[in-house]
């Protein structure tokens, strides 16, 4: 069991909801989605960003994910092994902390761009999957314009 | 003394030797720490297509502000990176459409072509710009592709497009060319006999189109430093292109008619530049049913398909009218027909100078006639069966002439009013009328054309007392013309005996002459729709010069 202030808690618009649903903020909520120590590192992010304000509309969704640009709290929060990154994303995603969830998707992002498939796949150990077949095709496809 | 120094020697050698493996076991225990890091760490590295959902990684890739290339790219990356970004129209809508003409180069292109063709969107616009010094493999075929637009800038890509049969479903290519380029005839210099590449009939391909991109390019306007570099369109490439479509149904070649910028508005053509489209070839398109031909020359003895139905042509030179047959239904045409005589055989016969050639082409199958250079107007409707010609356009094609300035640079003349008395007699069961320039006494001579349904004038000079007569009687102005417009349509029972429907008047506006549009509203009284008068707002001189 973890204990948080109201404020803190209600970064996450599921809590905010099952609160105000069951009428006592010092009621235990069960989040059985979200391992404990992902959950610290959720609150902890929900800690300092208590005071801030929250996306109003969807513009504003949209005006902030145009920008790849992070927070340096936040990048130094992220800073973590991928395992850890993705849980954050998927507990923000269940917990319905948006602004967490953009700079968890940012934070990828960023992983990704600029790289080359060969280096994304370094990054994120992912296996070339493509048969020889496949990638003689895809040779072939990339082959279709040359220089005389 | 000697021993002594092999003793040194040797331990020295020893020494070093120690140092040496130290050395090693360091850099040994170094590296053993490094992949200890490293296979830690290894199993916390994830792909985050696995671990996270879909919907998250479509975020994530929009947060990448990928370019097509980039998005390309990332499809290598694993067959479920591909899948991913193949799935998500929001990568490929709107980047690759027919709204968005993008300059990507040509392999780019074609690795959107086939992305989208993956996605089964039918049509596809982009604009091309190749490396010259590029050659082309057409990695695979586009069956789902029904129309594709390209805009080339520099380019011999047109070739694979049709002749290596990559899009054996195209019903409609409508390819849009750069004229300002150095490589001129390159796009088109199809080689009549490639050597080494199989060429294959684009047998679905009904509607082709060579332009410039706009629908107004026969009133481009350019600089003379424009003009080195203007691109000739020579019609042996054209042609190659016609016998690779023998269903063609429309074709249209439209090019820029350049005007020389320092005689302008004399408008000018500076034919040295123009485009040139000589002798089109049609033999192979038995199928062509429609044909728009821009700013072209043509070969004197150029012939139009006998399947056309439409054919519009605003031809450089008026002495190349193309013949044609008598199934075609509807011209539209700036060019000024040949002065013609009555044959003693009962036909007719051009007349160039002491010679006399008989007229082969027909106009007996016109319905709709819209001619932009009204000087042979006469000639032209003498030609045409009078009970077929129900339509008659001799407007202008362009409702927003605000001067006369407009008029001459746009090539227009304004219709005598003998000639409006002719085509009224000629061509007496026109249902729709569209003129210019007339005034109250020529709506008085329209007046009798009983089937008239839909009348239009551009600059028209009219007052309320013009349309009475041209709805009504003439004779009726006549007797009450020192009568107001209120006690005229006190008698309107008399007035109206007209199938008119439609009415849309531009007014000229002429000194101490006004007529308020409001004038004309009283039209709709008598069921007739008036929703298109419109009046010129401003006076300006060359509009007064025009009286």
């Amino acid at each position: 069991m973890i204990d948080t202030e109201k404020d803190v808690a209600e970064r996450s618009v599921l809590i905010k909801n099952m609160i105000e649903d069951v009428g006592d903020a010092s009621t235990e909520i069960p989040i059985p989605n979200v391992t404990a120590n992902v959950l610290k590192k959720v609150l902890e992010w929900c800690e300092h960003h208590k005071g801030d304000p929250i996306a109003a509309n969807e513009d504003d969704t949209d005006a902030r994910k145009k920008s790849t640009d992070i927070d340096e709290w936040d990048q130094k929060f992220m800073q973590v092994d991928q395992e850890m990154l993705f849980e954050i994303i998927l507990a923000a995603n269940y917990l319905d902390i948006k602004a967490l969830l953009e700079v968890g998707c940012k934070t990828v992002a960023n992983m990704i761009k600029g790289k080359t498939p060969e280096e994304i796949r370094r990054t994120f150990n992912i296996q070339n999957d493509f048969t020889p077949e496949e990638e003689a095709q895809i040779r072939r496809e990339n082959e279709w314009a040359e220089d005389r | 003394m000697q021993t002594r120094l092999n003793f040194l020697d040797e331990v020295m050698h020893c020494q070093r030797e120690r140092w040496k493996q130290e050395a090693t076991v360091k850099e040994i225990e170094a590296l053993a720490e490094a992949l200890d890091t490293r296979i830690d760490w290894l199993p916390k590295r994830k792909d985050p297509a696995s671990c996270l959902p879909s919907e998250i990684m479509i975020e994530v890739f929009k947060d990448c502000n990928l370019t097509i290339d980039q998005t390309i790219a990332l499809t290598t990356v694993s067959k479920k990176w591909k899948a991913l970004l193949r799935d998500v129209p929001c990568f490929w809508h709107g980047r690759v459409s027919e709204q968005g003409l993008m300059r990507y180069r040509s392999e780019t292109v074609l690795k959107i072509a086939e992305a989208v063709q993956e996605m089964g969107i039918k049509s596809v616009s982009f604009s091309l710009i190749a490396d010259m010094r590029t050659r082309f493999k057409w990695p695979g075929r586009f069956p789902s592709l029904t129309r594709l637009l390209i805009t080339i800038e520099q380019s011999r890509a047109v070739v694979p497009l049709l002749c290596r049969g990559s899009f054996p479903n195209l019903l409609k290519l409508d390819i849009y060319v750069f004229p300002y380029v150095s490589e001129a005839d390159i796009i088109y210099s199809i080689p009549g006999d490639p050597p080494e590449i199989p060429w294959y009939p684009v047998l679905q391909l009904e509607s082709l189109s060579f332009s410039h991109g706009t629908s107004q390019a026969e009133v481009a306007i350019y600089n003379d430093e424009f003009h080195g570099g203007y691109r000739r369109l020579h019609s042996a490439s054209i042609n190659n292109f016609l016998r690779l479509a023998p269903n063609l149904k429309n074709f249209e070649l439209m090019t820029l008619k350049v005007w020389d910028i320092a005689e302008f508005p004399l408008g000018s053509l500076r034919s040295d530049l123009d485009v040139v489209g000589r002798d089109l070839d049609f033999s192979k398109n038995t199928k062509l049913e429609k044909i728009r031909l821009f700013n072209v020359y043509l070969h004197p003895d150029q012939k139009i398909p006998p399947s056309c139905k439409t054919a519009c042509f605003q031809l450089v030179q008026a002495m190349t009218f193309p013949q044609l047959t008598a199934n075609c239904k509807e011209l539209i045409t700036s060019v000024t027909p040949l002065a013609i005589v009555p044959a003693a055989d009962g036909g007719w016969e051009y007349e160039r100078g002491s010679c006399r050639e008989v007229v082969q082409d027909e106009y007996k199958g016109l319905e709709k006639l819209t001619l932009r250079c009204v000087n042979g107007l006469v000639g032209t409707l003498v030609r045409c069966n009078p009970s077929r010609l129900v339509d008659l356009d001799i407007g202008g094609h362009n409702t927003n002439y605000s001067s006369a300035r407009d008029y001459s640079r746009y090539g227009l003349t304004a219709v005598q009013p003998l000639s409006l008395l002719m085509a009224r007699r000629l061509c007496p069961n026109l249902r729709r009328l569209a003129v210019s320039h007339v005034d109250d006494r020529d709506l008085a001579n329209f007046a009798i054309m009983k089937h008239l349904e839909e009348f239009k004038a551009t600059c028209a000079r009219v007052t309320w007392r013009g349309m009475i007569c041209l709805i009504g009687e003439s004779a009726l102005l006549a007797d009450r013309s020192h009568q107001s417009m209120e006690s005229v349509l006190r008698h309107k029972a008399e007035l109206v005996h007209t199938k008119l429907k439609k009415i849309s008047l531009i007014v000229l506006v002429s000194k101490g002459k006004e007529s308020p549009v409001s004038d004309f509203m009283y039209l709709r009284k008598f069921g007739i729709d008036v929703s298109g008068i419109t009046g010129f707002g401003e006076r300006r001189k060359d509009i007064d010069d025009w009286f």
